[in-house]
């Protein structure tokens, strides 16, 4: 039997679907069998960070109302063979909400004994959407930044999800600017941790890598050479059980420092 | 600590007003009360005091505050003067 998880945030726009994708893509490279599933009915996205938009035929809404089979629905990745997309429908049908929640629920259970690990992206916001993706998952993982606003917003959330009964919820902190932090102007992670009394699964620096990679419709994660996908990288193992150590604030070198630790490397030292 | 001395609170760290302030925001946020019930419950609780004791009401404070486990405490603290 696998393993449910929603991502979810509050706020909009701190990078729930960049990190379901690449959680899914983590978790996938390990050798786990992943289905990804946008449940933002009416504004998927999860299919174009991962360059599948043009295999989408049909989608969840499709599965519930009966047109399609749940087989006909899920698509491959390109380069994961392990890792699978359930698409979110770009029509919002107003139809019976309880009723549609009700066949959700049924489609997770079916999909949980099939994959290893269920990753749902949650729409932003507190709304039916959230509920119903909640409302199935085995646990949580709240992403937020260090600004004021998203941590308020994950916050509420973490209440949320607590009154939901979903209490293995986990932080990720995205976008995180060592530099800023260094000179205080950044909320550093033991301060959020501390306001949102919440257990830390990782910390995604802020990278520009994410929007090219974005823009090809390829994960990041798949790359060694960046900070993000290494972060995400990491993040899957723990995810996936093993003990990763989080590393270290002087990862994140200035050029400076990056040119005196190569010479003291070439010096022996 | 007087106005003057709060808006120019010196070496402040612009991270350190953030968490300030999102305690402050949470506290309420996570018990549904806002800034105003709260100055209701301070003026009431003052009131029942003041009805038996002569109070100092200028050094009277009534606020929430979030602890380091995250629960949250009614601080009162009002100096009393003398019986009525």
């Amino acid at each position: 039997m696998g393993k449910c998880i929603v991502v979810t945030s509050g706020k909009g726009g701190v990078g729930k679907t960049t990190t379901s994708a690449n959680l899914g893509g983590g978790l996938a490279s390990l050798g786990k069998s992943v289905l990804l599933a946008d449940v933002d009915i009416g504004l998927r996205n999860l299919d174009i960070i991962m360059g599948l938009e043009k295999r989408i035929v049909y989608d969840v809404m499709d599965v519930m109302e009966g047109r399609c089979k749940i087989q006909q629905a899920i698509v491959r990745d390109k380069r994961l063979s392990t890792l699978y997309l359930l698409a979110a429908s770009q029509i919002h049908d107003k139809s019976d909400l309880a009723e549609l929640i009700d066949r959700f629920g049924e489609i997770i259970k079916g999909l949980k004994k099939e994959f290893d690990y269920v990753i749902l992206d949650s729409p932003a916001g507190i709304e039916q959407g959230f509920m119903a993706a909640s409302s199935f998952a085995d646990e949580a993982i709240v992403v937020t930044t260090p600004e004021v606003t998203a941590v308020r917003d994950a916050d509420r959330v973490i209440g949320l999800l607590e009154a939901k009964g979903i209490k293995d919820h986990y932080l990720i902190l995205n976008r995180y600017r060592y530099s800023m932090v260094k000179s205080g102007n950044m909320l550093d992670v033991e301060d959020v941790l501390h306001i949102l009394g919440i257990e830390l699964l990782g910390i995604v620096p802020e990278d520009p890598e994410i929007i090219t990679f974005a823009n090809k419709g390829e994960l990041v994660v798949t790359s060694d050479s960046t900070a993000a996908g290494k972060a995400f990288q990491r993040i899957s193992r723990r995810l996936n059980g093993e003990k990763v150590e989080f590393p270290s604030f002087e990862e994140d070198k200035g050029l400076f420092n990056k040119i005196k630790s190569f010479f003291r490397a070439r010096l022996g030292e | 600590m007087g106005i003057l001395d709060f808006l120019f609170k010196k070496g402040d760290k612009n991270s350190s007003i953030a968490k300030e302030r999102l305690q402050f925001v949470l506290t309420f946020d996570r018990l549904s009360i806002n800034p105003a019930l709260q100055e209701k419950i301070r003026d009431e609780i003052i009131q029942v005091i003041d009805k038996y004791m002569e109070i100092d009401k200028e050094a009277a404070s009534v606020f929430v505050e979030s602890s380091e486990s995250n629960v949250s405490h009614l601080i009162v603290n009002i100096p009393l003067k003398r019986k009525r």
